[in-house]
């Protein structure tokens, strides 16, 4: 290979990398932002819980109901977008990167990470599952010993539930979350792994979508990896609680 | 008094998205409206003329989402419910073949671990590896990628279900006493509490199916116009929303919001309907007895 073709062959490279840690950028500032707002939903909705518990009408909640609404993020994205352009003047749509700040695309990461949590189920099944955690960690002894030595419940519980909560519904969840990512990024415009493979794909450049499989595959079994640890580990602690 | 109106709005609920979807699917829409190509009459609003509108170049709604569900939701779904089976025949297969016979474990886990593999890949991507390949798109890679999806998420499912289940006493009692794994899943779990478990998996990938096909329709690798689509109808009027054509977006919107809700609302009725007619059967088979016991007694 002459001088030339290498050079020419290496600023390729150069180019596709630099590429690809942006797309790579993106999907892991999505990802970051669900997670925000998981954390503060779990919050949300545990102090919820803690002022509107009734014990009286806690048995009643069963412990097999475990259903979560899935909503497509088909159906929610162009309604946000229809919505806050005609009402509020605002463009959801990702901006380009060469004319916007750090800070603006961080913060037009928020509404593709609602939607991708409102879409995968995640939002609702932890309202649910905070509800029914709280509901039966209440009736253990080992809370009752707790509140008889002036205690407060609901601070004792609540890293328990929480991190339990948090880690079975990321669990549960984290399957439709990547399917609707690729969606969401597409939707919006926004130029991480998904959009990434949405245009390989209509260039048909197979090796470039490996690539992207292998960047997501990677992405996915790292959070699996995290969730699997983080149950076995609160499983383990809590085997021992009465 | 509150559970009694919740209940009924819920069963409310249920019964109009049945009626609305069936009526939208079945009744002979055509033969009233007519739904060519018009380009006089393109995004005009809902009138008697035409109920839900005119879409960008002038063709009735109504008619074109009558024709996505009966050319695209009714294969997918049936493609659905034969790959769901086939993954529970599978598993069961598996897990027959499993029993007493050690040298298959290790290829059973490896097979087991591809599954978990290709079912955590995002079936946007295996899509558009088939349509780079194949240079085409349409149903048949959906269909081909749902199928696959399907069949391993009904084979996961049921090997989970049979995996919590045969540490139960009963399964071990029945065992012990020489029960074969056939007789244990058959009576203790299809016609057991595997069912209700196995008919929400079904009404849950019924559901997922029809975004799917829709997401990837809306990204130029499903089905293709003139073919109706709910995901290519959104593509084609996206930029309308933007512009203050809201009628659009509201009725494919709802449109396929009744449709992914269909599923769940029609099992929702029918458990409830066979439950009501059990429970009649059950309390007079109580009653009976009571009247027996009190007849020994006397």
């Amino acid at each position: 290979m002459g001088q030339k073709q290498w050079l020419l062959v290496k600023s390729k490279k150069s180019h596709l990398s630099k590429t690809m840690i942006k797309y790579l950028q993106t999907t892991i500032l999505i990802i970051g932002w669900c997670f925000v707002l998981s954390l503060f939903w779990a919050y949300l909705h545990y102090f919820i819980k803690t002022k509107t518990f009734n014990p009286k009408r806690a048995r009643e909640i069963t412990l097999k109901r475990n259903s979560s609404l899935v909503i497509p993020s088909l159906i929610l994205a162009p309604l946000f977008i229809a919505l806050f352009y005609g009402l509020f003047r605002i463009n959801l749509l990702f901006p380009i990167h060469f004319f916007s700040t750090f800070s603006s695309i961080i913060l037009y990461g928020f509404m593709p990470a609602f939607i991708a949590l409102l879409a995968s189920g995640l939002l609702v099944s932890i309202a649910t599952k905070i509800g029914r955690e709280y509901c039966y960690w209440q009736s253990r002894p080992f809370t009752l010993v707790a509140k008889a030595y002036g205690k407060k419940s609901h601070k004792f519980l609540r890293k328990l539930i929480i991190i339990k909560t948090l880690a079975e519904s990321w669990a549960q969840c984290l399957p439709w979350l990547f399917g609707e990512l690729i969606v969401i990024e597409c939707l919006f415009n926004a130029p991480g792994l998904g959009l990434d493979a949405w245009h390989l794909a209509k260039t048909r450049n197979i090796s470039g979508l490996l690539e992207i499989t292998i960047w997501l595959a990677a992405i996915y079994g790292m959070l699996i990896v995290i969730c699997s640890t983080i149950n076995k580990w609160i499983g383990r602690r809590l085997d021992g609680y009465l | 008094m509150v559970t009694y109106k919740k209940s009924h709005i819920g069963y409310i609920w249920h019964i109009c998205i049945v009626t609305t979807f069936l009526l939208i699917a079945f009744m002979p829409w055509q033969s009233w409206i007519t739904s060519k190509i018009d380009l006089a009459n393109f995004l005009t609003p809902p009138t008697w003329k035409h109920p839900l509108g005119t879409d960008n170049l002038g063709r009735d709604f109504l008619v074109r989402i009558q024709e996505t569900i009966n050319t695209a939701i009714v294969p997918i779904w049936l493609i659905t419910i034969f790959s769901s089976l086939l993954g529970i025949l599978i598993s069961i297969y598996i897990i027959v073949l499993k029993q007493g016979n050690k040298v298959l474990t290790l290829p059973i886990q490896l097979f087991n671990f591809i599954n978990i593999f290709i079912a955590s890949i995002p079936i946007g991507i295996i899509t558009f590896f088939w349509a780079s390949i194949h240079e085409k798109a349409g149903l048949t890679p959906v269909l081909i990628a749902l199928a696959f999806l399907f069949t391993i998420r009904g084979y996961l499912s049921t090997l989970n279900l049979y995996n919590h289940d045969c540490k139960l006493g009963f399964w071990q009692a029945n065992s012990l006493l020489g029960g074969t794994v056939h007789h244990r899943i058959w009576n203790y779990g299809i016609l057991g509490h595997w069912r209700e478990h196995l008919v929400k998996i079904l009404s849950f990938n019924l559901k997922i199916a029809i975004t799917i096909e829709a997401s990837l329709s809306y990204l130029g690798f499903g089905i293709q116009e003139p073919n109706p689509s709910f995901g290519n109808m959104l593509a084609s009027h996206f930029d309308l929303y933007l512009k203050g054509y809201y009628h659009t977006l509201i009725v494919l919107l709802a449109a396929l919001l009744i449709t992914c809700l269909f599923p769940s609302s029609f099992t929702f009725l029918v458990k409830n309907l066979l439950n009501q007619n059990f429970k009649k059967r059950a309390g007079q088979d109580k009653i009976r007895r009571l009247i027996q016991i009190s007849a020994r007694n006397i």
